[in-house]
């Protein structure tokens, strides 16, 4: 009973919002971003669990973009905004959470603008659906008695919805150009996939895994993380590019999760981490996402202003892992976890270690794409337009940057000094004794020390921009992003594969797959059974021979 | 009967003209998906450009799959009504490489309104003068071939040729471009001074050039155009033997013996053939001609009465036809450029190709901006 | 080999003087008095950026062979190397082709340290041939512009000069007037040396 009290203390607010959205749009945008803080204010004033942190989260999101949003969605946000909360404050009741789970994504169908897109993304919807539905009728509704085969399929459902591999549809599909407006595609891209890994993380704080499952958790998600990290960075869709952004940072939470699970010395800081690439995707794509291209259209310029230009550079950093922002913080403290279970794990350390190669691939793909995101949208900005979305990307920017620098030395457990570092500063790991620190305070103060000295000393930078010449007449380059993105498709051919890309990368993944292993079987079958009569021979000869070894021994 | 191209509202016909539903010029072809492409601008200011013109061409990287060219960067408005004296001074300059078929051609016309009986000698005299511009032509057309195929040798030479060919004009005629050369029944040239000497190797060395690997691979199938419609060293590439010369009563051709070059061969590497050909022909026309012309030089004649008529004469790119309405020494006019017409056919050939045969091509058409963006003023 | 054996048959071909102007492109001696000049080149004396060698004013004024009609503000900057890029605001061909004929062996502009370049960029002097058209007006300015300081500015052909019987010519300030319609590659030469601070062909 106290659960559905506080549950319907949450929603009122927002039951509220809805109805003003239908008198007023705008209004109802306004009544969102009033309740979110409500809310917000509300949770914060309670227990801080990890979860009440990611709730925290998601309403600072979704305060973020009812801010910032301009269209008239503001019905369809509020809606999903009630499933999510009675989805995260279901407690205890899993038909609650189904309920809430389908409720979040059932304004979606109102919102696309093609009927196919929207079906084959409910397809996946419903599918997670199933899953949950299967895994709440074996533990019997509730989250106490739990079974091995009610969490594997109460996770599958969830995971189905971040977009791990190979179900990537789930958040590029609804995010390519056309399909969903900007407000929606944010709502999709930072917090429905926040869900998925809050579902995840109640089930595995109640429920004790073992370690298969663990290191499944730790491979899928790392592998999911490098797909798409690398499908992103090829993309000549902007905004397909950010979401396969979404799901590179699903992917490095979902491995989190996997470490996490793995208990021990590693525990808390793999959940810290969670949290830092968790706020680092949900701010950081918020404001990215209002300022989208697509590979034909040059909508929405990029207005020449310091505030555009940090904010921009502060979510890239944050996207690619670099520190100090949040997102560079969570990497590096997945990363650490990582290798500290390959160290201390002995011979099983391999997969850990696998998982952390893959996420530091991943990472330096991301890199990739941040920077040829944005770079590609300063380059390409078209005059001096007025470009009203540059409050939002400012705002992410610093936030990402601020929590990254203040945020993570409240989450993260061990905390230490090291010469030159004050006390207190630096945020330490440990296997069985100290393993690796960071401080992100003192790299903002180091690079901002040094840039304020640099522009001291030197001045500001004298550069001065010519105009190209171009056989005489005014006119500006035509360089499609398509053009940039082909170059990196043909240079990575070998993974990729040929023949036309931009379309179906979910189709693309499962026909390289196969045509891989046709291709590995193929060749085994050609080599074993190479219609070779002696080959056969020797078959038989070491086949005797090792049942006369067994039998023997 | 062959369609040589549209005049106003007339439809140009080597057998005569008339006013009827003909193809326009369109100076636009091919068709591009869209996804992936980008446009190229070349031109109108451009090291490789003679003149200025500009083509939007549309591709995806390296072949060309959507051309625009825009030939009106230079237009110029020019007086084409008047008195004869004034109007022939623009008429020389409306191109200074086609000069003398552009003035012959609007000399024939204006005689032709009035009914003026032309001397023998001075038809002879004017087809010396033709032949003499398409031997200049041709090599330059030849040589900036050879250029673009990086051949320096033959460049240089063929730019040799091209000098002593304009040299030798000059003397004879005075001015380097036949500038006010010609009126009504006069040719005001010395040809006794013309000594075609310095080409006497141009045979074999043509065929040297022939040889060439380089020029064989660059030139065939290199903008390929076969169709009806086509005119000067382009029709007669794609076997069609079509001529001004050969259909056209302006000039007697036919009493030296002419008959057009044909090849079968509708690329670039044809049209550098016959042009290569028809020097080897024009020295032989010119040579035949001399005999028959004696040194000629007419006095004022004035142009007396009311009338229109039309000339066509071959220039080295193909047919132009000139139309006159005389009124007591005032007149009107207006032209069919050869130039028109094969940039249409250029841009149609280019689709297709790709950005290292597009000088090859463009060349080897000899097109002429300056006599398309020409208005009235 | 072939080629290079053909160069050698036909021997040198490079003029150490200039030879062979034509009259009609070569300044007029008065010599009589003479109305009716289509473009009032006959005002006070003879106006040689005016002329386009009509010949209407024969015999009163005469052609004299001599080619030197440039003028030329010369600059000593470029005596060893000089970048043309030409631009073609509104010909009838002639001056494009005379100018390019400069490079033939007869002339050999290379002998002198002239050379044609594919960019405004890598220019000295500009070579401003043709009326100045309506189209073209954007395009001269933006050369001009991309043309990196210092420069030589060379109207070229009585068209850019003064207009002709063909239009309007381009206003601007220039350093070598170059006269003729078209002037001959010996003109053309001329004025190049001089405008790079020789002293003339």
């Amino acid at each position: 009973m106290v659960i559905e009290i506080s549950l319907l203390a949450n929603l009122i607010p927002f039951i509220i919002s809805f109805f003003i959205s239908l008198w007023n749009r705008r209004a109802g945008y306004l009544a969102v971003s009033v309740s979110s803080i409500l809310v917000m204010i509300y949770t914060l004033t309670g227990t801080l669990t990890p979860l009440a942190l990611l709730k925290v989260l998601a309403l600072a999101s979704w305060f973020l973009l009812s801010l910032t949003s301009r269209d008239d969605m503001s019905t369809l946000l509020s809606v999903s905004v009630i499933g999510m909360l009675t989805f995260m404050d279901s407690g205890e009741n899993l038909f609650l959470l189904i309920a809430g789970w389908e409720v979040m994504a059932l304004p979606l169908f109102y919102a696309f603008k093609e009927i196919r897109p929207s079906v084959t993304f409910f397809a996946f919807g419903e599918l997670s659906t199933v899953l949950l539905i299967g895994g709440a009728a074996i533990s019997g509704g509730n989250m106490d008695n739990l079974s091995e085969t009610s969490v594997i399929l109460l996770l599958s459902g969830f995971l189905v919805k971040t977009g791990i591999t190979p179900f990537y549809g789930v958040d590029w599909l609804p995010l390519q150009e056309g399909k969903l407006p900007h407000s929606l595609s944010s709502l999709v891209s930072a917090t429905m996939t926040l869900m998925g890994i809050y579902g995840a993380l109640q089930v595995l704080q109640q429920f004790s895994v073992p370690l298969p499952m663990s290191y499944a958790l730790i491979l899928l998600g790392s592998f999911t993380a490098f797909m798409a990290s690398l499908y992103g960075y090829v993309s000549d869709d902007g905004r397909a590019s950010l979401a396969f952004s979404s799901i590179e940072n699903s992917g490095a939470m979902i491995t989190s999760l996997g470490v996490y699970t793995l208990g021990g010395v590693t525990r808390e800081v793999a959940l810290a981490s969670l949290l830092m690439i968790a706020i680092s995707n949900s701010i950081g794509k918020t404001g990215a996402f209002l300022t989208s291209i697509s590979s034909l259209t040059y909508n929405k310029p990029f207005q020449k202003r310091w505030e555009s230009y940090l904010g921009s550079t502060m979510i890239a950093a944050s996207l690619s892992g670099l520190l100090p922002t949040a997102g560079g913080v969570g990497s590096w403290g997945l990363l650490e976890t990582l290798f500290i279970s390959a160290y201390v794990s002995g011979i099983l350390g391999v997969v850990p270690l696998i998982g952390g190669v893959l996420i530091a691939s991943a990472e330096g793909f991301a890199t990739a794409l941040a920077i040829k995101y944005f770079s590609s949208r300063h380059i390409f900005r078209k005059g001096e337009l007025k470009d009203s979305d540059w409050p939002s990307r400012f705002i992410s920017g610093i936030a990402v940057l601020l929590s990254g620098v203040s945020l993570s030395y409240l989450v993260y457990p061990f905390k230490g000094g090291l010469l030159g570092v004050a006390s207190g500063t630096l945020i330490e790991t440990f296997s069985n004794k100290p393993f690796g620190g960071i401080s992100p305070l003192y790299v903002l103060i180091m690079a901002s020390v040094g840039s304020l000295l640099t522009l001291a000393l030197l001045g500001r930078p004298k550069g001065r921009k010519v105009k190209t010449w171009n056989n005489g007449v005014d006119k500006e380059d035509d360089y499609t992003p398509f053009a940039m993105a082909n170059n990196e498709r043909v240079m990575l051919k070998f993974i990729l594969g040929d023949g036309k890309f931009s379309k179906e990368v979910f189709t693309t993944f499962f026909l390289i797959l196969s045509r891989k292993y046709k291709n590995f079987s193929d060749l085994l079958a050609r080599a074993i059974f190479n219609g070779n009569l002696t080959a056969y021979v020797a078959y038989l000869a070491i086949a005797f021979i090792i049942i006369l070894i067994v039998t023997l021994l | 009967m062959r369609f040589i191209g549209k005049l106003e509202n007339l439809c140009i016909y080597d057998m005569g003209e008339r006013e009827d539903q003909c193809q326009d010029f369109s100076f636009h072809a091919g068709k591009s998906e869209g996804y992936g492409e980008f446009t190229f601008v070349y031109g109108p200011s451009a090291g490789g450009l003679t003149e200025s013109v500009q083509f939007m061409i549309k591709t995806s990287g390296e072949q060309i799959l959507e051309i625009e060219a825009n030939p009106y960067f230079k237009k110029r408005k020019l007086k084409f009504s008047g008195r004869i004296e004034d109007v022939i001074l623009t008429v020389e300059r409306i191109n200074a490489m086609f000069s003398a078929s552009h003035s012959l051609s609007f000399i024939i016309a204006v005689e032709r309104s009035v009914d003026v009986n032309v001397d023998y000698e001075v038809m002879m005299a004017r087809i010396i003068e033709l032949e003499l511009e398409r031997i200049r032509n041709h090599l330059h057309v030849l040589h900036k071939l050879a250029e673009t195929g990086a051949l320096g040798v033959a460049s240089y030479q063929l730019q040799e040729m091209e000098e002593r060919t304009n040299r030798l004009i000059g003397e004879v005629c005075g001015h380097r471009y036949f500038f006010s050369s010609n009126w009504i029944n006069s040719v005001k040239c010395n040809l006794e001074k013309v000594r075609l000497d310095y080409l006497n190797g141009f045979n074999s060395f043509f065929n040297d050039m022939l040889e060439n690997r380089i020029l064989i691979d660059r030139f065939q199938n290199n903008g390929k155009i076969d169709q009806d419609w086509l005119i000067g060293p382009a029709a007669r590439a794609s076997g069609r033997s079509y001529d001004s010369r050969y259909d056209s009563d302006s000039l007697p051709y036919k009493d030296l013996g002419f008959s057009p070059i044909v090849e079968r061969s509708p690329d670039t590497f044809g049209r550098f053939l016959i042009r290569g050909l028809e020097i080897l022909q024009s020295i032989e026309i010119i040579r035949g001609a001399l005999g028959k012309a004696k040194n000629v030089r007419g006095g004022e004649v004035k142009v007396k009465g009311v009338g229109s008529g039309m000339s066509r004469v071959e220039s080295p790119s193909g047919d132009l036809v000139y139309k006159v309405k005389v009124d007591d020494g005032f007149i009107s006019t207006s032209f069919l450029p050869p130039s028109k017409a094969n940039l249409s056919f250029f841009l149609k050939s280019v689709i297709g190709t790709i950005f290292t045969d597009f000088p090859f091509n463009w060349e080897g058409f000899g097109i002429w901006i300056s006599e398309i963006g020409v208005e009235k003023e | 080999m072939n080629w290079f054996l053909r160069g050698l048959r036909r021997g040198v071909k490079t003029e150490s003087k200039p030879t062979s102007t034509p009259p009609w492109a070569s300044s007029l001696k008065v010599e009589g008095n003479f109305q009716g000049c289509p473009t009032n080149a006959i005002e006070d004396g003879w106006d040689s950026g005016k002329c386009i060698f009509c010949r209407r004013c024969y015999p009163s004024l005469k052609p004299t062979g001599d080619h030197r009609m440039a003028s030329a503000r010369g600059n000593p900057m470029f005596r060893r190397s000089f970048y043309l890029y030409p631009l073609d605001v509104g010909t009838c061909g002639g001056c494009n082709s005379e100018l390019k004929l400069i490079s033939s062996p007869q002339y050999d502009m290379t002998r002198f340290g002239i050379f044609f370049t594919n960019s405004p960029r890598h220019a000295d002097g500009v070579v401003i041939m043709g009326v100045l058209t309506e189209g073209m007006r954007e395009v001269l300015k933006e050369t001009l512009d991309a043309v990196p300081s210092p420069k030589v500015l060379i109207l070229l052909g009585a068209c850019a000069i003064s207009g002709g019987v063909v239009g309007e010519g381009v206003k601007i300030e220039a350093d070598v007037i170059v006269p003729g319609c078209p002037p001959s590659p010996n003109t053309i030469l001329d004025a190049l040396i001089k405008a790079k601070g020789g002293k003339g062909w």
